[in-house]
C-alpha cells in the first residue's frame, strides 16, 4: 500500500486540491451538463485520440474543468464552444507533453518500402460478415484520421463527425471562416486518398 | 468561374456553405467539368463515410469518474500519462495483485525500453551448469509427471499457457528439490 | 476443412484498433452458458469459425497485457496476475507477478526452448517450450467428441467478443471462451469440470495489441551465478510425443500397456519416454480433442509409492488417489507396472479409463482419425 500512496503523492499537485462546496441544486445542473453532453464531448475525444484511455483522460479533464467553472456558467447556456474547445486545446497539450514515438504505442505500425502502414488480418469466413466489415471500415478510418495534423483532424470531426456547420466550427476553434473551408477541403482530400476503395464503395452504395 | 477556383469550393459546396450565387457558380462548373463531377462525388463519398462512425463507447466506468470529480478526490491535471499508469496501479491494488515488484509499476507499458536494456546489461557471464540436487527417484512421487502432463496439455486446443507455465514451474521447483509453494493467502 | 478456406481468402487491409483497456480488472461475472449478453444472430460467424480464428491468432498478432488465473489447487481457488506477452508466430514471456511466493517468477520461450527463472533462488530451468504441441491439435477428435456452440457475444474489457463454448459428450472439461472479434484472441476463460464446476477461470485486465513488440523483449540473459537445472531431455527424441507402442516397448525395455482407445472417447495419440535421473517411464498420451490424459508406466520398484492422497482400489488393485484441483492423479500396480494417470478429469472418469487402460492391450499404431 504504501508504494500505491508514494506514487499518488507524486502526481497530486503541490497546493492541493480545493473543492468547492456546491449546493445540490449546482450539483444537479453539473449532472445535467454532463447528461448533455458527455457522449459528444468523449466522441470527439475518441476521434481525435484514437484511443480509449486517452480519449477518457481528456473528458474526465474537460469535465474537470467545466465543475471547477460551474458558477461561472450561465445556467443554459450553450456550452459546446467552450466545452469542444476545452477538448482540442487539451488535446494539443497532450501531444505536446508527450515524445513523438509514444512509448505506449497501442498500434505499432510496420514501415514497408513505400513508408504506409500495413496490417493483415484474414478474412475469417468465407462470406464478409456485415458485423466484421464494419469493424475493420472503422478502424481504418481512425487510422486515416490519425495521419491527419490535430488542426485538420478537429475541422474534420466537428464537421463530418459532430455536424457543425463551418461558422460554428469557427466559433469553436476561434479560427476565421476561410481557415475552416481550407481545412476542411484538405482534410478530406487526404482522407480520400487514404480510404479510396471504402470512398469508392460508398460512391457505388455499396453498404457494408 | 475557373476551374481551380471551382476546385476548392467543393467541399463547402458539397456541405450546402456557399452563398447563392457561388453555388450557382459551381454547379454550372460541375456540368461541364467531368473531373470535378468525380472530384465532388468523391469528396461527398467521404463526408458519408465519416458521417457513418457510429458514436464512441465510452467504458463503463468512465460514467462514474464524471459524478463531483473532486469530491471523489480525483486528481485534477497535471502529468497525463503517469494518471493512466496511477489508475491501473490502484485497479491493480483492488483486484489484490500487488507484487513486492516495486518497479513493475515503473516498467509498464510492458515494452518500455528501460526494463530491457536493464535484463540485458546483466553481466553476461558464461553459465556455470552446477550439480543439482535432484530427488532421489523414489522420492519423486507425482510431481515428474504433473509437470510433465502439463508439457503436453498444450495439445489440447487453447489450453491457457500461463496456467501451464504455472503448473509446470511449480512442479520443477519440487522435482530440483525445492520447497513446493504452500497454498497462499490469496485463496477464496 | 473450413480452416483452409478461411486461409485462402485474401487478407483484408485493417487497422487494429487500440487495446487500451479500462484499469479495472473487478473479477468478471460468472456467466452461466446460456446466458451471454447478446443473442446469436444469422450474420454472425460459426463457432468452428471462431474456434479456428482463435487458433490462429497467435500467428497474426502480437500482444501484451496483464491475465488474471484462478485455478483450483488443494481444494481453493487460487488467484494469480501475470503479465503475458506474445510475439507472433510464438514468443511468449510470461512474468507472474502475484501471489508472492510465485511473483518474480519469469517463462520466456520461444518456440523451442522454455527458460524459467525464479528469482528469488537464481535458479533456471530449461525445458522444451511449453507450446511445442508437435503439431496441428485434434480437431476432428474435437468435433467427434464435443459440441462447439456460439452462445452469443459479450463484452470484455471494452472489446466485443464471441462467446463460444465446447462442451464434451463425456464427461470430460467443458471450456467457455472469449475471443475478440477484431483479433481472434481469447480474452476470457472458463473451465468447467463435471464433477466440481469451474475449475479454472483466466481473464486478461489489460490488453495491448500491436504488431512489433521488440525482440529484445523476449532475450533472456540469466544473471550470474545462477543454478541452472535441465528438463529437456526429460523426453527427448522422442518424435514429438508421437512413438507407436511397439517404439515405445523397444525404446524402454519394458513391456506397456497401451489400449489403443478408453472410455469416454479418448484415444492413444502417441508416446514417448520420459526421463529424469534414473527414472525411466513410458509416457501415453490419450485424447479426446479437448483434453488430455497422460499415463506414464514405469517398473514397479523403480519409483516410490506417493505418501499422500486416498487409498482406492483400481480393478481390485490398490492404489492411491490424489487430488491436486485442476489435475488429478491416480495411481496404482498392475503386472509389475506402476501406472500413474494424470488429468483434468472426474475422479470416476479416471477410474474408468485406468481400468480400461489395464483390461485391454493391443498392438496398434497411432490410429488416424
Amino acid at each position: 500500500m504504501s508504494e500505491i500512496a508514494a506514487t499518488v503523492a507524486i502526481m497530486a499537485p503541490p497546493e492541493g486540491v480545493r473543492a468547492p462546496a456546491y449546493t445540490a441544486e449546482e450539483l444537479a445542473r453539473y449532472d445535467g451538463i454532463v447528461q448533455r453532453y458527455a457522449r459528444h464531448v468523449y466522441n470527439i475525444a475518441y476521434r481525435m485520440t484514437g484511443n480509449q484511455a486517452d480519449a477518457r483522460d481528456l473528458s474526465q479533464e474537460a469535465f474537470l474543468r467545466v465543475y471547477r467553472a460551474l458558477r461561472r456558467v450561465q445556467p443554459g447556456a450553450p456550452l459546446e464552444s467552450w466545452l469542444y474547445r476545452i477538448v482540442s486545446n487539451l488535446y494539443i497539450d497532450l501531444l505536446r507533453r508527450r515524445p513523438r514515438a509514444r512509448v505506449e504505442s497501442l498500434v505499432t505500425p510496420i514501415e514497408t518500402a513505400r513508408g504506409e502502414m500495413v496490417r493483415e488480418f484474414p478474412d475469417i469466413a468465407a462470406n464478409p460478415e456485415a458485423v466484421f466489415e464494419r469493424e475493420h471500415i472503422d478502424a481504418e478510418i481512425q487510422q486515416a484520421l490519425g495521419v491527419l495534423s490535430p488542426e485538420l483532424r478537429m475541422v474534420l470531426v466537428l464537421s463530418d463527425i459532430e455536424g457543425f456547420a463551418y461558422e460554428e466550427i469557427a466559433a469553436i476553434l476561434r479560427v476565421p471562416l476561410g481557415t475552416v473551408k481550407s481545412r476542411l477541403h484538405r482534410a478530406r482530400q487526404v482522407l480520400q486518398q487514404r480510404l479510396r476503395p471504402y470512398v469508392e464503395a460508398q460512391r457505388r452504395g455499396w453498404r457494408p | 468561374m475557373n476551374h481551380h477556383r471551382a476546385g476548392r469550393l467543393l467541399s463547402a459546396y458539397v456541405d450546402g456553405e456557399l452563398t447563392a450565387a457561388e453555388a450557382r457558380a459551381v454547379q454550372e462548373h460541375l456540368l461541364d467539368c467531368a473531373a470535378c463531377r468525380d472530384a465532388h462525388d468523391r469528396l461527398r463519398a467521404t463526408r458519408d463515410l465519416l458521417a457513418g462512425l457510429p458514436p464512441a463507447e465510452p467504458p463503463a466506468e468512465f460514467w462514474a469518474n464524471l459524478r463531483h470529480p473532486i469530491a471523489q478526490g480525483s486528481v485534477p491535471s497535471g502529468v497525463w500519462m503517469l494518471r493512466g499508469a496511477a489508475a491501473r496501479l490502484r485497479a491493480a491494488w483492488r483486484a489484490g495483485a500487488w507484487a513486492p515488484w516495486r518497479w513493475v509499476a515503473v516498467r509498464r507499458p510492458a515494452w518500455a525500453l528501460a526494463a530491457v536494456a536493464a535484463m540485458l546489461m546483466l553481466a553476461a557471464l558464461p553459465l556455470v551448469k552446477g550439480t543439482v540436487d535432484r530427488l532421489h527417484a523414489t522420492e519423486i512421487g507425482v510431481d515428474l509427471y504433473v509437470h510433465d502432463h502439463a508439457m503436453q496439455m498444450g495439445h489440447a486446443p487453447l489450453v491457457d499457457r500461463a496456467y501451464v507455465g504455472l503448473v509446470a514451474g511449480d512442479a520443477e521447483l519440487v522435482l530440483a528439490g525445492e520447497t513446493p509453494r504452500p497454498v497462499g493467502d490469496n485463496v477464496r | 476443412m473450413i480452416r483452409q478456406a478461411a486461409r485462402a481468402i485474401t487478407a483484408v487491409l485493417v487497422l487494429l484498433v487500440a487495446g487500451a483497456a479500462p484499469a479495472a480488472p473487478a473479477a468478471p461475472r460468472t456467466v452461466a452458458p446460456a446466458a451471454a449478453a447478446a443473442p446469436v444472430s444469422a450474420a454472425d460467424p460459426s463457432a468452428r469459425t471462431i474456434l479456428h480464428m482463435a487458433l490462429d491468432a497467435p500467428r497474426l498478432i502480437d500482444y501484451e497485457g496483464t491475465k488474471i488465473i484462478t485455478a483450483l489447487r488443494n481444494g481453493r481457488m487460487e488467484t494469480v496476475t501475470v503479465a503475458e506477452s506474445h510475439k507472433r508466430p510464438n514468443l511468449l514471456r510470461l512474468e507472474y507477478l502475484s501471489p508472492e511466493d510465485v511473483a518474480g517468477r519469469l517463462i520466456i520461450d520461444d518456440g523451442t526452448v522454455a527458460r524459467h527463472y525464479e528469482p528469488a533462488l537464481n535458479m533456471l530451468f530449461e525445458d522444451r517450450s511449453i507450446q511445442d504441441t508437435g503439431g496441428v491439435a485434434d480437431l476432428t477428435l474435437l468435433a467427434r467428441n464435443y459440441d462447439t456452440a456460439l452462445l452469443g457475444t459479450d463484452e470484455v474489457i471494452g472489446r466485443r467478443a464471441y462467446v463460444i463454448s465446447l462442451t464434451p459428450h463425456g464427461t470430460g472439461v467443458q471450456r467457455q471462451l472469449w475471443v475478440d472479434r477484431l483479433t481472434g484472441t481469447v480474452l476470457r476463460s472458463e473451465d468447467r469440470d463435471a464433477s466440481r464446476g469451474l475449475v479454472l477461470t483466466t481473464y486478461f485486465s489489460r490488453i495491448s495489441f500491436s504488431l512489433n513488440l521488440p525482440q529484445a523483449y523476449f532475450r533472456y540473459r540469466p544473471p550470474a551465478g545462477v543454478r541452472v537445472v535441465s528438463l529437456e531431455d526429460s523426453m527427448a527424441g522422442t518424435d514429438g510425443g508421437r512413438m507407436s507402442p511397439a517404439q515405445l516397448e523397444q525404446a524402454v525395455g519394458f513391456p506397456v500397456l497401451v489400449p489403443p482407445a478408453l472410455p469416454e472417447g479418448y484415444t492413444f495419440r502417441g508416446g514417448a519416454v520420459s526421463r529424469f535421473a534414473s527414472l525411466t517411464s513410458a509416457y501415453l498420451r490419450y485424447s479426446d480433442g479437448g483434453n488430455i490424459i497422460s499415463f506414464f508406466e514405469a517398473p514397479a520398484g523403480s519409483i516410490g509409492w506417493p505418501a499422500m492422497g486416498l487409498p482406492v482400489r483400481v480393478q481390485s488393485q490398490p492404489g492411491r488417489y490424489i487430488d491436486l484441483g485442476y489435475i488429478r492423479v491416480l495411481k496404482w500396480e498392475e503386472r509389475a507396472l506402476r501406472i500413474t494417470a494424470v488429468g483434468t478429469a472426474p475422479s470416476e472418469t479416471l477410474m474408468l479409463v485406468a481400468g480400461q487402460l489395464i483390461t485391454g492391450r493391443e498392438d496398434l499404431t497411432v490410429a488416424d482419425v
